[in-house]
């Protein structure tokens, strides 16, 4: 009970243990597989909800909205990329400082739903237009 | 919906650390403390169900449910768990009494995060892990993206946000669960430098230990075990599209679609005339400002702040005593720190208070519950 608690430290009983979690294997799937692949072909892909009309981007198999599977085909999208907006990273969060402060985005595009993280080369700005200098995860990006 | 009262709370905690005890110690010292303020109400006998927050990677044990009933007198008795912050947990307690299942019920959360040697790698285990994970060495990067996008709709500036800073750790002062609370000018905080922009160390609430335990009785049994119940008259919590690609950002959508359906259960029509006390989630200081908004508190929450409307005396006395920016950020138990805040204000005579939880980085969920005396 809380009388007898005293704050002594060293006479306090702690148990280290570590849960090794760690190691996940992640699918992509189909979908998902698709964009990653149009990544490695530098396009963009989306997909496209039959019933409302959106474009996904990451692609997606289905639509939140409408519940129902996209189409099948992708959509290449090639709708102005721009920054919808960013943060500065200055230090990791263990408190260590970054040798050189990290920009890093939301990248979307004109006509689409979503969009994707990105590492800014430049003076980030929000609406300001970007060129995509290397397509991964997340994307590399100049501010134009 | 029927109204039902809060009658009886309890903590114990929020401090930095507490090696003095266990978790599972720590919920039971607060289930003690809130069934004495409960008239001594016996769990054993008097408590139809138990409901406890909690997740279990903040625990450290896998199906950590099974720990949850008996540090608060719940061994094999209803006992359900919710894996999501404690203000979620008391809308389910609610529909457990309006339900007809239960005339008492018990709502329980805790956290304990010094325990927890590796607390941000498991902040980044909650994040996709196709798109989002594994991008930024620091999780706060979220909050800098929505965060930069709330200061250019909402015209702040980086004071406006270090004026939320000293507002609430000068406020934390005359509370005895703010560990973080403190004197301070607005240039101590516009000196420290960035952790991610536009958010330094000061504007990001750390984490303490605590544990709470709130009891909840429908309205024929209430005046049995306290003279001054403090009545729930709507409480709901929503969720945003969860993917940060999709999700609102500068803008608390969540906590918009769940302060709406509050206030339609609580039959109120202008917040701002009718709520005289705002308890709500201010993690990172920007936070405050845009949960105001989504609370329809105030249409601008900038000018608020600068008029100086959401001190104690204003007229939207937001988080008066300190919210998180002072007492730290509980885990689970954030939105119970919050609620216990608001209970302790409207006992203190005060007419009504609304109360607002986020789960945090990186979901896009929150709740909402709206009190009265
Ligand atoms: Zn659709």
């Amino acid at each position: 009970m809380a009388w007898e608690k005293r704050g002594t430290e060293g006479s306090l009983v702690t148990w280290y243990d570590n849960m090794e979690v760690e190691a996940y294997v992640y699918t992509a799937g189909p979908v998902g597989e698709a964009f990653i692949k149009g990544l490695n072909d530098k396009k963009i892909l989306g997909s496209r909800c039959p019933k409302c009309g959106r474009v996904y981007v990451p692609a997606r198999m289905y639509c939140e909205y409408c519940f129902i599977k996209t189409e099948d085909t992708l959509v290449e999208v090639k709708g102005r990329a721009y920054i919808y907006t960013y943060t500065t990273v200055y230090k990791d969060h263990y408190g260590n400082t970054l040798q050189t402060p990290l920009h890093i985005g939301l990248i979307k595009f004109e006509g689409v739903t979503g969009g994707l993280l990105a590492y800014i080369d430049g003076k980030p700005e929000i609406g300001k237009e970007v060129e995509i200098v290397s397509y991964g995860i997340p994307l590399k990006v100049k501010v134009k | 919906m029927q109204r039902v009262a809060i009658v009886g709370i309890g903590w114990y905690g929020f401090r930095p650390q507490t090696k003095e005890v266990s978790f599972r110690e720590m919920m039971f010292e607060a289930a003690v403390r809130a069934y004495q303020d409960a008239g001594g109400i016996n769990p054993r006998e008097e408590v139809d169900t138990f409901i406890s927050c909690q997740e279990d990677f903040w625990e450290g044990i896998s199906i950590a449910d099974e720990f949850a009933p008996d540090p608060i007198g719940g061994a094999m008795r209803p006992t359900m768990t919710v894996d999501g912050d404690g203000l979620q947990c008391l809308t389910h307690a609610i529909m457990h009494i309006n339900s007809g299942l239960s005339d008492v019920t018990v709502v329980e959360a805790h956290g304990k995060p010094s325990d927890i040697l590796t607390l941000p790698d498991i902040v980044d285990f909650a994040m996709d892990p196709l798109y989002v994970r594994k991008v930024s060495p620091n999780y706060h990067f979220i909050a800098g993206l929505d965060a930069t996008l709330f200061m250019k709709e909402f015209s702040a500036t980086q004071e406006d946000l270090a004026t939320v800073v000293v507002k609430n750790k000068e406020n934390g002062l005359k509370n005895p669960r703010a560990s973080y609370a403190s004197k301070l000018s607005v240039s101590d905080v516009l000196e420290k430098p960035y952790v991610v922009y536009p958010l330094t160390e000061l504007d990001i609430a750390p984490y303490v230990d605590g544990a709470i335990n709130i009891v909840l009785a429908s309205e024929e049994v209430a005046r049995r075990y306290t003279d001054t119940p403090i009545w729930i008259e709507g409480a709901s919590f929503a969720t945003d599209s969860a993917n940060l690609e999709t999700a609102t950002l500068g803008k608390a959508l969540y906590l918009k679609i769940a302060a709406d359906n509050a206030y339609k259960m609580a039959k109120i029509e202008s917040p701002s005339k009718e709520i005289k006390g705002a308890f709500i989630d201010d993690r990172y200081s920007y936070k405050e400002l845009q949960h105001l908004e989504a609370l329809s508190l105030t249409k601008d929450p900038v000018k608020a702040l600068r008029e100086g409307q959401l001190y104690p005396d204003g007229d939207i006395p937001t988080n008066p005593l300190g919210g998180h920016l002072a007492e730290g950020v509980p885990l689970e138990a954030s939105g119970l720190a919050l609620l216990i805040d608001a209970i302790e204000y409207l006992r203190q005579g005060k007419e009504s208070a609304i109360v607002a939880s986020w789960r945090g980085v990186p979901t896009f969920t929150g709740a909402v519950t709206v009190l009265k005396r």
